[in-house]
């Protein structure tokens, strides 16, 4: 079954996405990277570079180099654009015979359509590569200012590349659509999207779930890189008041100044100041020289409150020419890398006077709706998304009063869980089912849904049957819980509305609940294992005893009997402490029990002595048997306990 | 009797309705079977797209583990880079070649470094070879053009800093200088290709 994938065709970088499940995630190219340079060049013996590469061989071919293809796209050879673009770029841009804007390069003419085409060609590729299947279909974003022709171009470009474009949707809506804003209801959007290069700002309206561009604005020459350009400037002019060295001239420490900067800005995101480390920078005649500079955050805002400042008029004019107030924006979007900059985030939120929409990755949103949009016209999502979520965990009560989760909360519906519990005590004939809902470790500190017996359970030593729960969750959140006796196959089970009215605020307070007493439950916990582990070494011990007291002498039975006693006094108290040390001890002390009985088992293989093997079988038996007890969980039991009691007396 | 009566009344009823009844419980079966046809198949996919999901995110888990270290590798990168420096510099310093004593540190600092590029190296991080070699832009980034009419054009003459692979990723490439030869410019020469450079020189 063949995917949609979605590509946010950038001018300086594009990223390619596919919906997985019910997230749309980025793919990674060849290279490993999750963005690839919107850059296509043609070497000499006409090989074709796309991405990376071709970026790095530009200084050595700069006339076969091309980039920033998507400013021509579609416009005719005259547009003001081109004209600025011809006399900057420095391949050749050409008219061709219907006057649109074309390339020229070693010899052969292309549009702007089969260059973008070779980088979606690279996207496309890289998508095939993670999914082991062919991509036949895309959805490719464009800026919301884009005509008619400029999107047919970028069309045709996924044509040529193989590729049926499924739609065309604007950068700003595919952002609105990786926050889900189509379904939120407020209905009127911002979009900020300060990328590497441009600046641009959308306002937005969703009426019966189409997106209506209302304005656009924006800055074509701004973006991350002016930001990183103050820094290196800043760097280099303190360096040269110090030394009278221009570092801007030496290529390498220019491309290390750019590349402390960039590290630097990113870091001042998170930290509040950085210390920038560039040893050996340069050298004169009096030595080696290095940099060594602290950058706080209040300076590096300082060296571009301009370049900010310069976002906020292009904000102003799209909100006039959209006809909204800044106070009549129900949603503000945050697109492009250097939306992480904190100053920025303030400025906006200032503006629009509300909380911007940043927790997805900016440089990768784009592509992220692109790819929620493809998944919706494939059909899947719609499927996905109806799918629900049990809000908190499901278990049962256990041996102890603890609550022991089947279930856990935010496990997608339907689903199916089973675990193989048994008895708590001798010979008992039935076991209760307590369902209970909720996230805190004891029973009683949870809901109790509902609760059946399974009885009929035959006669058997603690640990031995197997009572196989199962949980089963169906779409519209109706519970069933099952017990099956495995040995006699009886079964019994009940049905219940897991969600049971709970509201939302309900289940988040409970879902807190839990988080607050996260501490004391756990203690609690302890205690209770902590004395359930008791009683089993105790029940062993004891059996073990009874069975191959004999092969120890006199004294270790006795040290055996008093850990007993001991272990049985402190069960009597409160103290955990206590209760831990004595099973310690115990353990200690019947460890030279386990160590005759296997003694005894080895020198009984070893001869050949019928009886002895018959009873070297049984101390097998047995210890398997204590095997067993220690593995499985236990089921609470009054009510059958008092039973049970009723029946030996 | 009652009843009775109803009861054939219903059957008339029936009779009449009969075929029509017919009609609506066989395309009520033909709406069953073909929603049942279709659960089928949308289950059926749901278990392959499982299933080729978890053979993804393996791939990835392992992926993630072998270059997990990636970043921070690359960043460590400069430790290696400014080690190399401070001895060139040392080395090269007017004052302090006459100093007898430079060539302990010199060795200290060569120890370490050569401590650091075998720890590298056991991680799967190695430098890669770029002198004379020809230009690769997948392993190289051209920093300059040098003339040179004694190489091939595109051949790597220059390294201004070093690259490294990790295992066989890019990990840095190495920046170089290239050769190109050096353009002919003789008197009477109409050739189409100098006057399209002198243009383009222009332009820029």
């Amino acid at each position: 079954m063949s995917r949609v994938i979605g590509i946010d065709l950038g001018t300086t970088n594009s990223c390619v996405a596919v919906m997985e499940g019910t997230q749309a995630k980025v793919l990674e190219n060849a290279e490993g990277a999750r963005t690839t340079p919107s850059v296509v060049a043609f070497g000499e013996n006409n090989e074709k570079l796309v991405g990376q590469s071709a970026k790095r061989q530009a200084v050595t071919n700069p006339e076969n180099t091309l980039f920033a293809v998507k400013r021509l796209i579609g416009r005719n050879f005259e547009d003001e654009t081109v004209k600025k673009d011809v006399s900057k770029a420095p391949y050749k841009i050409i008219k061709a015979d219907n006057n649109d804007a074309w390339l020229e390069s070693r010899g052969k003419k292309y549009s702007p359509s089969q260059i973008s085409a070779f980088i979606l060609q690279k996207m496309k590729e890289t998508a095939e590569k993670y999914l082991g299947q062919e991509v036949k279909q895309a959805v490719i974003t464009v800026p919301a200012y884009f005509n008619d022709s400029q999107r047919q171009a970028t069309k045709d470009a996924g044509k040529i590349a193989g590729l049926e474009v499924l739609r065309i949707i604007n950068e700003p809506t595919a952002a609105s659509l990786a926050y889900g804003l189509d379904k939120k209801g407020g209905k009127k959007i911002a979009v900020y999207d300060l990328g590497g290069g441009t600046f641009d700002v959308s306002i937005l309206e969703i009426g019966d779930g189409v997106f209506e561009v209302k304005s656009t604005n924006g800055d074509t020459f701004l973006g991350g890189e002016d930001f990183d350009d103050k820094i290196v400037n800043y760097l280099a002019d303190e360096f040269k008041k110090d030394n009278s060295i221009d570092l801007r001239t030496d290529k390498l420490a220019l491309q290390r100044l750019k590349e402390a900067a960039e590290k630097a800005k990113i870091e001042l995101s998170s930290a509040t100041q950085t210390e920038i480390n560039l040893p050996f920078i340069t050298a004169d005649k009096t030595g080696p020289k290095h940099i060594n500079i602290k950058l706080t955050r209040a300076k590096l805002e300082a060296l571009v409150e301009d370049l900010i400042k310069r976002t906020l008029k292009p904000c102003e004019t799209a909100l006039k020419d959209s006809g909204f107030s800044a106070a009549e924006i129900n949603e503000v979007v945050l697109v492009g890398g250097m939306t992480r900059m904190p100053k920025i985030v303030e400025n906006v939120k200032t503006f629009f006077g509300k909380d911007p929409n940043k927790s997805v990755n900016p440089d990768e949103v784009v592509a992220m709706g692109a790819a929620i949009q493809g998944g919706v016209l494939q059909g899947d999502v719609k499927d996905v998304l109806l799918l629900d979520v049990t809000p908190l965990s499901l278990g049962i009560e256990t041996l102890g009063g603890v609550s022991t989760k089947l279930i856990e909360k935010n496990t997608t519906i339907p689903t199916k869980k089973s675990q193989v519990f048994s008895t708590a005590e001798d010979n008992q004939p039935a076991v209760s089912i307590r369902v209970l809902q909720g996230e805190r470790e004891m029973a009683g500190d949870n809901k109790l849904l509902g609760n059946f017996e399974l009885v009929g359970i035959p006669n058997a030593p603690r640990g031995i049957p197997q009572i196989e729960v199962t949980f089963d969750i169906d779409a519209n959140g109706i519970v069933s819980v099952s017990a099956k006796d495995k040995g006699t196959g009886k079964e019994q089970k009940i049905q219940i509305q897991a969600s049971g009215g709970l509201s939302d605020e309900e289940i988040k307070n409970m879902v807190k609940d839990a988080e607050a007493n996260k501490e004391a439950d756990k203690k609690k916990r302890e205690t209770v294992d902590a004395r359930n582990q008791a009683d089993t070494i105790i029940h062993t011990t004891e059996k073990n005893l009874k069975e191959h007291g004999s092969k120890i002498s006199d004294a270790e039975k006795k040290a055996i009997e008093t850990g007993i006693s001991d272990l049985r006094n402190a069960l009597k108290g409160t103290d955990t402490e206590e209760v831990k040390k004595k099973t310690q001890a115990l353990v200690q002390s019947s460890m030279k029990l386990g160590e005759a009985i296997y003694k005894s088992q080895q020198k009984n293989t070893g001869t050949k002595d019928t009886k002895s093997n018959q009873s070297t079988k049984e101390g097998t038996d047995k210890n398997k048997e204590n095997v067993v007890d220690a593995d499985f969980e236990e089921v609470k039991e009054d009510k059958n306990d008092d039973k049970d009691k009723e029946k030996r007396a | 009797m009652e009843k009775s009566d109803k009861k054939e009344e219903d059957q008339s009823s029936l009779k009449d309705n009969g075929e029509i009844d017919k009609k609506e419980q066989s395309s009520l079966e033909d709406k069953s079977e073909n929603k049942l046809k279709n659960t089928e198949e949308k289950l059926l996919r749901a278990m392959a797209e499982i299933e080729n999901q978890r053979r993804r995110f393996e791939k990835e888990k392992i992926e993630a583990f072998e270059f997990g270290g990636f970043n921070f590798a690359r960043e460590s990168l400069s430790l290696l880079d400014n080690l190399e420096r401070a001895i060139a510099s040392f080395t090269n310093d007017e004052n302090l070649k006459k100093n007898k004593d430079l060539t302990k540190i010199v060795d200290g600092l060569e120890i370490v470094m050569k401590d650091l590029v075998s720890i590298f190296k056991k991680n799967g991080i190695v430098p890669i070879e770029c002198f004379n070699k020809k230009f690769d832009p997948n392993f190289h980034q051209a920093m300059l053009e040098i003339e040179d009419n004694t190489k091939e054009t595109g051949t790597v003459v220059q390294e201004i800093q070093k690259g490294y692979m990790m295992k066989d990723r890019l990990l840095r490439p190495s920046m170089v200088g290239v050769t190109k030869k050096r353009q002919e410019n003789t008197e009477n020469t109409t050739k189409k290709d100098e006057k399209e450079s002198s243009e383009n020189e222009v332009k820029k």
